[in-house]
C-alpha cells in the first residue's frame, strides 16, 4: 500500500514523465511514413513482377519474395471460385507434402470461406495440439504452419477468391498492415482480372489469326502506300514466296506482271467502298479479286484488305464448255447436212454401181462410172468424218495414230486454208506410235492450232504462205508441230496466249480460248503444248503427248 | 529522494498581454484557435489578445463558447472549431474554466479521440500543438499546471487529467488583467489560490522548489488578497496577487494537492458552483483534521497568516487555521456548503469520488471514506 502510493505520487509529480517532443513525434512519424512508403514500394514491385502470360506459381513466388521482408511469411496460397465452389489453384512454394493444391474447399468447415463471406481479412491461429475447426488447419499444421492471414480478392463488388499467407507463428499485424493487405489483394486481383482479359482477348486475336490462316482464298493486307502489312499463308504459297520477301512490297509487284505499270487496282485505293475484279495475275492464274477499305478508329481509310479467289479452273471449265458449244453448234448443223447427204449419196454410189454392172466392156463412160463411185465414197469418208468430229463417241478411244488424226482435221478443213492461198507442207513420220489420247481431243487441239496459223497468215502481205506439219517421235513422246510464217506473237503477248479469253481477233470474233483449252487438253494427256514466235516471221507450235504403253518403254531406256 | 520541477516559459509584468502575438510568432503558429470565456471577451481582453495576434501578422479563430465547470460537449466543439478553422496553435485566455478546456482541445487536436479517454495520470502520448496561457483570474494556476479539470456531465464528475505535457509552452501573467474582476471572483480566486498555496505546502510531495513558490504564494496572499478585495485597482495588489497565484499554481502542480480539491472536485461534479468558494469552505476543516501530521507546517502557515507569533507549534498552527479562516471571512466567503446551496447532498457518494481522486494521494494525512464524509458533514453546517 505504501509503495503503490509512493509509485502513484511519483507519477504525478512526473519523475518518470515529460512533456511530449515534436521531435520525437515527428521522427516516429517519419518512420511510420517510411514503412508505409516501404509498403508502397512493395506493391509496386508486386505489381511490376506479375506476368500476364507467366504461370500463377511465378506470381505467387514474387509475391512472397516481395513481402517476405515486411511479412516473414513462409507459405503464400490462391484459392478461387469458380462456379460457387472453390479449389486451391496454386502455392508457392509448393513442397512435395503439401496436397493442398486442387484441393477442393468445402463451404461449411473452411476458413477461407469464411473470411469470404465476412468479406474481412481473417488472421487466424491456431494450436497443433487442439482438434481443428478447418479443413485449412489440417493442411497447414502438416507443414509445421500455425499461423494464416485469409484476405478476400475482391474485383468491383464480387469476391473471386483468397490469398493466403501462412507462417509458422504469429506475424504481429495493425491496422496499417491490415490496410496494406487490403491494398495488396486489390492489387493482386485487379492483375489478375487484367490478366484474364489478357488472355481472353489474346485468344479472341488468335482464333481471328488461325481463321485468316485458315481461309484457302489470299488476304492481303496492305497500307495506303499499297505496301504489303500481312498476308495469310494461302498467299505465301500461292505465289511461293516468303512473308519476309513479301513484307513491304508493293502489291501490284506481288500480284501482276509489270512494275512500272498504274496499279491495276489503284481504283480501290482512292474509293471508298469495296470493288470486285477479274483479273490474271502474274503465275497465269485468272482470280476474282474483292478489295475492301480498312478504317482505323476514326473512319479514316489506313489501308486495303484484298481478297483474292483463284478462278482459273472454273474458268477453263467455262471456257471448255463454251468452246464445244460453239463447236457442238457447228456439229449439229454438220451432222443434220451430213446425214442428209449420206442417202443421196448412198444412192448416188449405188447407182453408179449398177450403171458400171450394165457397162461390161471399158471404155470412157464406164472410166466415168468409176470415178463418180470414187468421188462418192470419197464423200462419203468426209461426212463420216464430219460426223464423227461434231459427235464425240461415248466410249472415248484412249489411242490415236496422229497422223491420222492430222488428216482426218485436214479433209474438213484443208480447203479453207489453201482457199486463204496458204501451201499445206505435210512432213509425217511413217513410223509413228499411237499416242495415249483421245483422237476426237486430239482432232479438236489440231484444229485450233490449224486455224490459229491460218489467221496468223491470213492478214500477212507475204507471197509464200506456209504451213508446215510435221510429226516425230522424241524418246517416248509424240510430237506434231505446226509451223506457219504469218505475223507472228509479239512480246508482249507471249505470256498471255494460253490465258483464257486472250484473243487479237475481237473483230473476228475470236474468242481467245482455242490455245487455253487446247493447252489443256494436251496436260490432261499427260502431254505439253509450248511454242515459239518470232513477230512478223511466223510461229511454230508443239504438241507433245506419251507415246501409248510409253512410260514403261521410256523406263525401260531409262534404266 | 529524487524531485523534479517543471515550469514553462513565464512573462510577467504589467500589459504582458501585447507579447501574445509575438510569443506565438516564436512558436511558428500561424493560425491561432482563441479559447475564451464570454465575461473576458465583454471586458475586452479578449479583443487584445487578439489584436495583438493580428498585428504580429498570424491568423485566429475566436471560440468563446465557455462556461464555470466546462464539461466534455465544450471541449468537442473547441476540437471542431480548431479543426474546421484549420489552427495550428491554442490560446487560452480567461479564468481556469477557459484555459482548461483550452488544454484539453490542444490534447485532442494531436491526440484524437475523446477527452474522456486521457483522464487520469499521463496518458497523453502526443505532443499538443503550441499552446499559450493568459490568466485573467488570480487562482487557477493553470496556466503553469500540469493539471486540466473538465466535467463528465454523463457521469456528473469533475475528471482530472494529470501530464507533463498539459504544462503550457508559454504563461503570460499580465497584473492588469485582473482590474476588471469583481471583488467576489476576486475573492473566491484569491482563496483558491491560497489553498493551492496551502494544499502544496503540506503535500506529501513537496519538494524545496516547491516550498519556495508555495511560502511565497501564500505571504503574498496573506498581504494582499484583502486590499485586492477591497479596491480592483489596487495594481500593487494585483501584481502581488497575480504573483501569489502563478506561484502557487507553480507549487501544486509539481507537489500536488490534497483533500480539499478531492472533495471540492467531488462536489464540483454535482453542483455549479465556485471552486474557490467551495475550497475556502473546505480548507479550515481539512486542515484541522491533516495538522497532526505536519505540524511544523502548519505551524509555519500560522506565522504567515499573522497569528500570534510565538508559542508551541500545535498552537501556531490552530491559529493558523483560524487567520486562515478569518481572512475568508473578512472578503465575505461562505461559510457552509449549505449556504452555497447544496440540496440533499449524498455526501457518502460524494466521498467515494473525492477518495479516488488523484489529488488525494498527496494528502499528508491517510485519509478514510468515512473521514471524508465526516468533513463533508462538518463543512455542511
Ligand atoms: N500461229 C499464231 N500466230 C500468231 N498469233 C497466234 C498464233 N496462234 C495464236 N496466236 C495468238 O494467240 C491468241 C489466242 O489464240 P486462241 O486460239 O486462244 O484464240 P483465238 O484464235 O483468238 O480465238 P478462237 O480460237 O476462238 O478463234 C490469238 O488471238 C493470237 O493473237
Ligand atoms: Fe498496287
Ligand atoms: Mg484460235
Amino acid at each position: 500500500m505504501f509503495t503503490e502510493k509512493e509509485m502513484v505520487i511519483e507519477k504525478l509529480t512526473g519523475v518518470r514523465a515529460s512533456k511530449k517532443s515534436y521531435y520525437t513525434d515527428l521522427k516516429a512519424t517519419i518512420a511510420e511514413l517510411e514503412k508505409k512508403n516501404r509498403k508502397l514500394e512493395i506493391l509496386s514491385e508486386v505489381a511490376k513482377g506479375f506476368q500476364v502470360t507467366g504461370t500463377m506459381e511465378t506470381s505467387l513466388q514474387h509475391i512472397l519474395e516481395t513481402i517476405y521482408e515486411l511479412y516473414p511469411i513462409d507459405r503464400v496460397s490462391l484459392s478461387l471460385i469458380e462456379q460457387g465452389a472453390m479449389s486451391l489453384k496454386s502455392v508457392y512454394p509448393l513442397y512435395a507434402e503439401d496436397s493442398a493444391v486442387g484441393m477442393h474447399l468445402p463451404r461449411k468447415e473452411s476458413l477461407y470461406w469464411k473470411a469470404i463471406e465476412q468479406n474481412m481479412i481473417v488472421l487466424h491461429e491456431w494450436d497443433p495440439a487442439d482438434t481443428y475447426t478447418f479443413v485449412e488447419e489440417r493442411t497447414l499444421s502438416a507443414l509445421n504452419l500455425h499461423y494464416v492471414c485469409v484476405i478476400p480478392l475482391r474485383i468491383k463488388a464480387s469476391t473471386i477468391g483468397v490469398l493466403t499467407f501462412a507462417a509458422a507463428e504469429r506475424i504481429e499485424c495493425d491496422q496499417s498492415d491490415i490496410s496494406f493487405f487490403r491494398q495488396l489483394s486489390d492489387h493482386i486481383a485487379v492483375m489478375m482480372e487484367n490478366a484474364r482479359l489478357y488472355q481472353e482477348v489474346y485468344q479472341g486475336r488468335k482464333e481471328w489469326e488461325e481463321t485468316f490462316q485458315a481461309v484457302a482464298d489470299l488476304l492481303i493486307l496492305t497500307d495506303n502506300d499499297h505496301r504489303i502489312v500481312r498476308c495469310n499463308q494461302a498467299s505465301y504459297s500461292f505465289f511461293d514466296v516468303s512473308p519476309e520477301a513479301v513484307a513491304g512490297q508493293r502489291c501490284h509487284d506481288l500480284l501482276f506482271h509489270d512494275t512500272e505499270e498504274f496499279c491495276p487496282i489503284e481504283e480501290s485505293y482512292n474509293g471508298e467502298s469495296m470493288k470486285n475484279y477479274q483479273m490474271t495475275l502474274k503465275n497465269g492464274r485468272v482470280c476474282d479479286i474483292q478489295t475492301y477499305p480498312v478504317r482505323d478508329g476514326d473512319g479514316v481509310m489506313k489501308g486495303l484488305l484484298i481478297y483474292i479467289k483463284d478462278v482459273t479452273a472454273r474458268i477453263k471449265t467455262e471456257a471448255q464448255l463454251q468452246h464445244s458449244g460453239k463447236l457442238a453448234a457447228i456439229g449439229e448443223m454438220a451432222a443434220g447436212v451430213a446425214h442428209e447427204l449420206n442417202s443421196p449419196l448412198t444412192a448416188v454410189i449405188g447407182n453408179t454401181q449398177i450403171l458400171q454392172r450394165s457397162l461390161k466392156e471399158e471404155g470412157p463412160p464406164r472410166e466415168l462410172a468409176v470415178a463418180i463411185e470414187r468421188g462418192g465414197r470419197r464423200c462419203q469418208t468426209i461426212v463420216q468424218n464430219l460426223l464423227s468430229f461434231s459427235r464425240p463417241e461415248k466410249e472415248e478411244s484412249i489411242e490415236c495414230d496422229m497422223n491420222v488424226a492430222v488428216e482426218d482435221v485436214l479433209s474438213l478443213i484443208g480447203f479453207q486454208i489453201e482457199k486463204e492461198n496458204i501451201v499445206i507442207e505435210k512432213h509425217y513420220s511413217s513410223s509413228l506410235p499411237l499416242v495415249k489420247a483421245s483422237s476426237h481431243q486430239v482432232g479438236q487441239v489440231i484444229i485450233n492450232l490449224l486455224l490459229n496459223a491460218k489467221d496468223a497468215l491470213k492478214n500477212s502481205e507475204k507471197k509464200d504462205k506456209k504451213i508446215k506439219i510435221k510429226t516425230r517421235v522424241v524418246y517416248s513422246n509424240v510430237v506434231l508441230e505446226v509451223k506457219d510464217n504469218g505475223c507472228g506473237i509479239g512480246q508482249r503477248q507471249k505470256a498471255s496466249v494460253f490465258e483464257p479469253f486472250f484473243t487479237t481477233k475481237r473483230k473476228q470474233n475470236g474468242t481467245g480460248l482455242g490455245l487455253s483449252v487446247s493447252k489443256d487438253i494436251a496436260e490432261k494427256n499427260a502431254g505439253r503444248l509450248t511454242f515459239t514466235s518470232e513477230e512478223e516471221r511466223g510461229s511454230t507450235f508443239q504438241l507433245k503427248l506419251p507415246v501409248y504403253g510409253g512410260e514403261e518403254k521410256y523406263e525401260d531406256i531409262s534404266r | 529522494m529524487i524531485s523534479k520541477f517543471m515550469a514553462p516559459e513565464i512573462i510577467f509584468g504589467d500589459h504582458s498581454i501585447q507579447q501574445t502575438g509575438e510569443s506565438f510568432l516564436r512558436l511558428g503558429a500561424q493560425r491561432v484557435l482563441v479559447v475564451s470565456d464570454p465575461g473576458v471577451k465583454e471586458a475586452g481582453w479578449t479583443t487584445q489578445a487578439v489584436e495583438n495576434i493580428q498585428a504580429s501578422g498570424l491568423d485566429y479563430h475566436l471560440f468563446s463558447n465557455i462556461s464555470t465547470n466546462p464539461d466534455t460537449n465544450q471541449v468537442a466543439e473547441g476540437v471542431e472549431a480548431y479543426h474546421e478553422a484549420r489552427c495550428d496553435a491554442v490560446l487560452g485566455i480567461g479564468g481556469g474554466s477557459a484555459l482548461d478546456v483550452a488544454k484539453a482541445v490542444a490534447v485532442i487536436v494531436s491526440n484524437g479521440g475523446k477527452i474522456e479517454e486521457y483522464e487520469g495520470i499521463d496518458h497523453i502520448h502526443s505532443p499538443l500543438p503550441p499552446v499559450i496561457m493568459v490568466p485573467t483570474t488570480a487562482g487557477s494556476g493553470s496556466e503553469v499546471s500540469q493539471f486540466s479539470i473538465i466535467v463528465d456531465p454523463v457521469r456528473k464528475k469533475k475528471m482530472t487529467i494529470v501530464s507533463k505535457s498539459l504544462v503550457p509552452d508559454i504563461a503570460i501573467v499580465d497584473p492588469f488583467v485582473l482590474m476588471t474582476k469583481d471583488h467576489l471572483l476576486t475573492a473566491a480566486t484569491g482563496l483558491d489560490a491560497i489553498t493551492h498555496g496551502i494544499e502544496a505546502y503540506v503535500s506529501a510531495a513537496a519538494t524545496p522548489l516547491t516550498d519556495v513558490h508555495a511560502v511565497n504564494a501564500m505571504k503574498l496572499a496573506a498581504e494582499f488578497l484583502r486590499p485586492s478585495v477591497a479596491s480592483h485597482t489596487n495594481v500593487e495588489a494585483k501584481r502581488a496577487m497575480a504573483m501569489a497565484s502563478m506561484q502557487a499554481g507553480l507549487a501544486f502542480s509539481n507537489a500536488i494537492l490534497g483533500a480539499v480539491h478531492a472533495m471540492s472536485h467531488a462536489i464540483g461534479g454535482r453542483y455549479a458552483l465556485a471552486h474557490g468558494e467551495i475550497n475556502s469552505i473546505l480548507l479550515p476543516h481539512v486542515m484541522e483534521f491533516n495538522l497532526i501530521a505536519s505540524p511544523p507546517r502548519f505551524a509555519a502557515i500560522g506565522d504567515i497568516f499573522g497569528a500570534s507569533a510565538d508559542g508551541e507549534e500545535m498552537v501556531r498552527a490552530r491559529h493558523g487555521i483560524q487567520a486562515v479562516r478569518a481572512l475568508a471571512d473578512d472578503i465575505g466567503a461562505p461559510k457552509t456548503l449549505r449556504s452555497v446551496g447544496l440540496r440533499d447532498p449524498d455526501f457518502e457518494s460524494m466521498a467515494r469520488i473525492a477518495l479516488e481522486d488523484a489529488c488525494m494521494i498527496t494528502n499528508p494525512r491517510d485519509v478514510a471514506l468515512k473521514d471524508i464524509e465526516m468533513l463533508f458533514k462538518k463543512a455542511y453546517e
